[in-house]
């Protein structure tokens, strides 16, 4: 015991008589602050539905977002929406996190060259603007993709100040697949893929799960086609390309090239067609180029011919079948060739009209050429004006940022400062898409609204009011083509613009349902294209490099990040990538040869450089890439943005845009720089080998269709009739109303942790950051934790694994304080004011996944707008987990109680159900005998509890997934 | 009883003297009063509760006018909440009725400026209990068995205290679900 003096005695009984006698009030809201007048439709204390249009990515999904006493908490899939029917990826959910995201900007920002940036308002900004276009500046626009109403004013803004230099830039244009398309059929357009009807999808590098143009649609459709309804037919997907990503891994068959064999690859099945006289077009005028380029590379060592002739003979006799080209970001003349060459596979095989619909040309189709962006930042000069809205060409684009600074005045419309927003002069904060109006297309007659979920949080403008604001200062009014209405503003704009296409009574209907899409549905009847007969060459091989320090790079998008605008969110940095399972980061995948070679092992720092730049990041060896290349995800390393976003990870368009050397994305030197990398690589699943435990299952499809219903496994259910007294410890449980249970298709799942982001958005789940992910001390409810399948390589499944709900919880019994209880429904309760923290619960659950607090999280503002004011936010020292989502159980069985009847069947949907692309979760009551649920439980051949030994009687069941292994 | 008693004698002693002594008794003995009426709790038999920046009685609206607790509390029957009147419900009456009470001006003026009341909560429950409203009033709980006896509060005061005991109890009697996802979660 330390001597006291009788001050410090003193001191701190005083201190602390004071601090008992004034008893601090209990920080809770102790104000009511009703309306003045009551909205429309708005009933405090419930939750409003707004239907809407996500733009994290030119997909252009349809969204439902939960409103509640004006602040949105959670966003879901729009199930009436053709583009994504339900579902939503984790780019779209996190895109509360971008409305209200700690960094977004507030205010008007004037930089002055070598002066600090200044506030200003917007009257301010508007005169000086005005005055500069007044002046004669010439107008030059560069913004994301754009269609509808925005594009309108955006072209007419540009018009009315005698420009026509209006671009959307995307990093990932689609360039090839444009270019190919021009070259075959005269038009350069992204056409739109039929998945849906597809019995063979051969992917060349086309990561489309992930990021390539519309991946929620695709998703659901290459579930719904490979989904087990009996019989031995079963779509496939192969996958051609250098680097095993989600979608690769996906693919009943995966083909590893090297980085620009794909275009090899699909020559020679085009050889094979043309030999086989399986072609139902005429393509033998492209038979010259065709054959020059596979004598030229000789037959594709990496893979037997006869695959690639049963391949062939499949992709051209299946009732429908199609080719995707990739890899995403390339623009080299390789990848134009393998688009050129998959564009041509389709049509040999009559997929043109089919499968590809060149008719209805995807939104993506008007993104900025690459031949256009090289003239237009070329061009720009002291004279020009260049208005830039939500795009980010400086941390993109090679070079931009250099053009950037040659225009006399930027003026950068945005919510983030990012890397573009820090050359500009002018920093206009604009609305978050959830809060304003606006339309979007991604497909010719699906016209989608936006419209404002809340008030706006700062004093933002919607962009296209800015532009028609500048316009009116400058005496050149807009106005929409035949409405003569010249004081309008966006929102009128878009009303009329939506009433002229599709009919003026069918506004609020539309506004309800989040867009009309009538149209969409009726077939079109536009004649197949004929390919134009045209004298083909193609590139020749690239030179190969012999030393072991030169690699081939391949560049890849993640599915979380896409092209790094979303990189300061936080959810998306915390969920795991899901093939590796790494978060916060980014690594470079080398062959295990060329990293013995260099001396390099897993988690050295490595640099590599190539013509345009280079960049650091640890390394992870790995077979997973071909041979002679190394991988990088695009989207990191960011040195703007936000503070999640900086100085993550390393920016791999860093080495893109110089010289490809006739290459895919370039060649680049390989250099360790050190071992063991400060950024350490940070994975949240340690293993992805089962280790003969067996965990996730396979079935092959020769034994699953020689099964009948009933057969197969018989599990002990988690209900009455599970009790075994000779084996059960704890006494029979009983239910009387119900007994919530889930079933996981695990043939469906597609890796990509929708679920998972959903999960954090709905139940209040805290990023807790890179540090403490490292520590293990990760918050996620819900993870999708990828297994290699260990007798074939390349091949990789998910095992959604969340809390089983088991009827005899290993739990519940350890818990000193009854905080693990079991309820009446059957779920597995965990009473967060009754838990003290002893943790005995988590080491005794043997799925492992229970969640500790460990620190006290505090939700910078205004993230905290975003909780579920239905779930208690947990405190340090509390355990928590996966609860049915008991919110949403809750809020249907009030509902239903109030109109008197029962719960319907599906009707409750966890926000992992709800959410998930796939379809992979069936949610409902076990005592229903006619539930989904129950007959998927009772009946499928598939089924399977996870632990099953153990008894502890889980109420998630999963169904193995389906090994594909009848030819057909 | 004891002060009256020296001020008589006081008062025999002396035919004139000052008044001061007589006013102080007096005093004394309006204290006496309102202390027994204090103690007994009559003038507020359900209570005090908080000031509120508008003087609302509920004795006045629900007791005396026999209003029904759902005129104002709409939600009660449908949402997890009861949920607070906004202040164009009050001026459904008081745009025609008692218009010129100096509260009801000012009632009139937030009005007409757009600016909300701000109530004092006086009823809560701890931020990880969910409590709804309509689930107990389609059971037919009476509002007056958590709230009390509101039409006889002109302050609304809390009548019991949420604490956990209190809803226990009343499950336990009304045999009602005793499974903690119903208010915890």
């Amino acid at each position: 015991m330390p001597d006291i003096s009788r001050r410090t005695f003193l001191w701190l009984t005083g201190g602390s008589s004071i601090a008992i006698a004034t008893n601090p009030p209990r920080k809770m809201v102790i104000k009511l602050i009703p309306h003045v007048t009551p909205l429309e439709n708005v009933r405090p204390g419930s939750w409003q539905l707004y239907a809407t249009t996500c733009r994290e990515c030119p997909a252009g999904c349809g969204m439902h977002v939960w409103h509640r006493d004006g602040r949105v908490t959670k966003a879901e899939g729009n199930p009436e929406h053709p583009v994504n029917r339900g579902g939503l990826c984790p780019r779209g959910q996190a895109s509360l996190q971008g409305l209200y995201d700690p960094d977004r900007m507030q205010r008007v920002l004037y930089r002055e060259k070598g002066r600090p940036e200044q506030q200003q308002s917007w009257e301010e900004a508007f005169a000086a603007i005005s005055a500069r276009l007044a002046a004669g500046g010439r107008v030059a626009v560069l913004s994301s993709l754009q269609s509808g109403a925005l594009a309108e004013v955006l072209h007419g803004f540009a018009a009315a100040f005698g420009s026509d230099r209006v671009l959307f830039y995307e990093a990932f244009n689609h360039e090839p697949v444009k270019a190919a398309h021009q070259q075959l059929f005269g038009r350069p357009v992204v056409p739109t893929y039929h998945l849906e009807q597809c019995d063979l999808i051969v992917s060349f590098a086309a990561d489309f799960l992930e990021s390539w143009i519309s991946p929620v649609t695709f998703a659901r459709a290459l579930a719904d086609g490979r989904t087990y309804r009996g019989g031995t037919s079963l779509s496939r997907m192969v996958y051609v390309g250098p680097r095993l990503s989600m979608t690769a891994a996906n693919a009943d068959q995966y083909l590893q090239v090297p980085p620009g064999w794909e275009r090899v690859v699909a020559a020679t099945m085009l050889k094979i067609m043309l030999d086989q006289g399986w072609a139902r077009q005429d393509i033998s005028w492209a038979r010259p180029a065709i054959e020059a380029l596979v004598a030229e590379a000789g037959p594709v060592p990496w893979i037997p011919q006869d695959t690639l002739v049963q391949l062939t003979r499949e992709f051209c006799t299946s009732h429908a079948s199609v080719a995707l080209s990739g890899p995403l970001a390339a623009t080299s003349q390789l990848a134009t060739d393998t688009a050129l060459l998959v564009a041509l596979l389709n049509y040999g095989a009559g997929r043109i009209g089919q499968t590809v619909d060149l008719s209805r040309p995807h939104a993506l189709s008007a993104s900025a050429r690459e031949a256009e962006l090289e003239l237009f930042f070329a061009s720009l000069d002291r004279n020009d004006l260049l208005f830039i809205y939500d795009t980010n060409p400086a941390y993109s684009r090679f070079g931009a940022k250099a053009q950037l600074a040659k225009a006399g005045l930027v003026v950068y419309l945005g919510t983030q400062v990012d890397e573009t927003a820090e050359l500009a002069h002018w920093f206009l904060p604009v609305d978050y898409p959830l809060e304003a109006w606006g339309d979007y297309e991604p497909n010719p007659g699906i016209h989608s609204l936006l419209q404002p979920t809340l008030s706006r949080l700062y004093d933002t403008r919607a962009p296209g009011d800015i532009f028609l604001e500048l316009a009116r200062r400058t005496g050149r009014p807009l106005s929409r083509a035949g409405s003569g209405n010249s004081g309008a503003n966006f929102a009128t704009w878009v009303r009329e613009r939506f009433s002229s296409l599709v009919g003026h009574d069918t506004w609020d209907a539309a506004l309800a349902a989040g867009g009309d899409w009538k149209s969409a549905a009726v077939p079109s009847h536009t004649p197949v294209p004929v390919a134009r007969p045209a004298a083909l060459s193609f590139a020749p091989l690239p030179q190969r490099s012999r030393n072991a320090d030169q690699a081939e790079l391949v560049l890849w998008s993640s599915i979380m990040l896409y092209d790094g605008r979303l990189a300061n969110r936080g959810w998306l940095q915390e969920a795991p990538d899901p093939l590796t399972f790494f978060l916060w980061g980014n690594w470079i995948d080398l062959h295990p040869k060329q990293a013995a070679a260099l001396g390099i092992s897993e988690g050295d720092l490595v640099e590599l450089s190539s013509a345009a730049g280079k960049l650091r990041a640890p390394a992870r060896v790995t077979a997973e890439v071909s041979e002679g290349a190394v991988a990088v995800a695009m989207g990191q390393g960011h040195w703007a943005l936000g503070r999640n976003a900086r100085g993550i990870g390393a920016n791999a368009f860093a080495l893109t845009g110089g010289r490809t050397d006739g290459s895919l994305f370039g060649s680049c030197r390989i250099r360790k720089v050190a071992s063991a990398s400060p950024e350490t690589l940070i994975p949240t699943a340690l293993s992805q080998d089962q280790h003969q435990r067996e965990i996730l299952k396979w079935v092959p499809l020769s034994k699953l269709s020689a099964m009948q219903p009933g057969e197969g496994e018989p599990l002990i259910l988690p209900l009455p009739e599970g009790y075994r007294p000779d084996k059960d410890m704890y006494p029979k449980r009983e239910y009387t109303t119900h007994r919530w249970a889930m079933v996981i298709d695990l043939q469906r799942c597609i890796g990509c942790g929708a679920c998972s982001v959903a999960c954090y958005a709905e139940n209040n789940i805290p990023v807790v950051g890179r540090q403490r992910v490292a520590d293990g001390r990760e918050m996620a409810w819900l993870r999708v934790a990828p297994y290699r399948k260990s007798d074939q390589p390349g091949r990789a499944s998910w095992l959604p694994l969340l809390c089983q709900h088991c009827d005899a919880a290993p739990c519940e019994p350890v818990c000193p304080v009854f905080a693990a209880m079991h309820n009446e429904e059957g779920l597995n309760a965990q009473i967060y004011n009754r838990c003290i923290g002893t943790r005995y619960c988590s080491n005794n659950c043997p799925y492992k996944v229970r969640r500790f607090n460990w620190v006290n999280i505090r939700w910078q503002a205004p993230l905290d707008l975003q909780l579920n004011p239905e779930v208690t936010v947990r405190s340090r020292g509390v355990m928590e987990k996966c609860t049915f989502c008991v919110q949403r159980i809750r809020l249907a069985e009030y509902q239903a109680q109030r109109e008197g009847r029962k719960i319907k069947d599906g009707e409750i949907q966890p926000a992992c159900a709800q959410s998930c692309p796939a379809r992979v979760f069936t949610f409902g009551d076990l005592l229903d005998p006619d539930a989904r649920v129950t007959l998927l439980t009772r009946l499928d051949p598939r089924r399977y509890h996870l632990l099953e030994d153990l008894n502890t009687k889980p109420a998630v069941t999963f169904l193995r997934r389906i090994e594909n292994d009848v030819k057909g | 009883m004891r002060p009256r008693d020296d001020a008589a004698e006081t008062n025999k002693g002396r035919a004139r003297g000052p008044l001061w002594p007589t006013l102080a008794a007096l005093a004394v003995i309006l204290l006496a009063f309102v202390a027994v009426l204090v103690l007994f709790n009559l003038p507020y038999p359900a209570g005090l509760g908080p000031r509120q920046p508008i003087p609302f009685s509920h004795r006045v609206h629900a007791h005396t006018k026999r209003i029904s607790c759902l005129m104002c509390h709409t939600e009660v029957a449908r949402s997890s909440r009861a949920g607070i009147p906004p202040l164009e419900t009050c001026l459904l009456c008081h745009q025609r009725i008692i218009r010129t009470f100096p509260y009801i001006e000012k009632l009139r003026q937030y009005f007409r400026e757009n600016r909300p009341v701000v109530w004092q909560r006086v009823n809560w429950v701890p931020e990880f209990v969910y409590f709804t409203h309509s689930m107990h009033i389609r059971r037919g709980i009476d509002c007056s068995i958590c709230h009390g006896d509101v039409e006889r509060m002109d302050r609304v005061v809390t009548a019991h205290k949420f604490e956990m005991g209190f809803c226990i109890g009343c499950h336990k009697r009304n045999k009602a679900t005793h499974d903690c996802f119903t208010c915890h979660r």
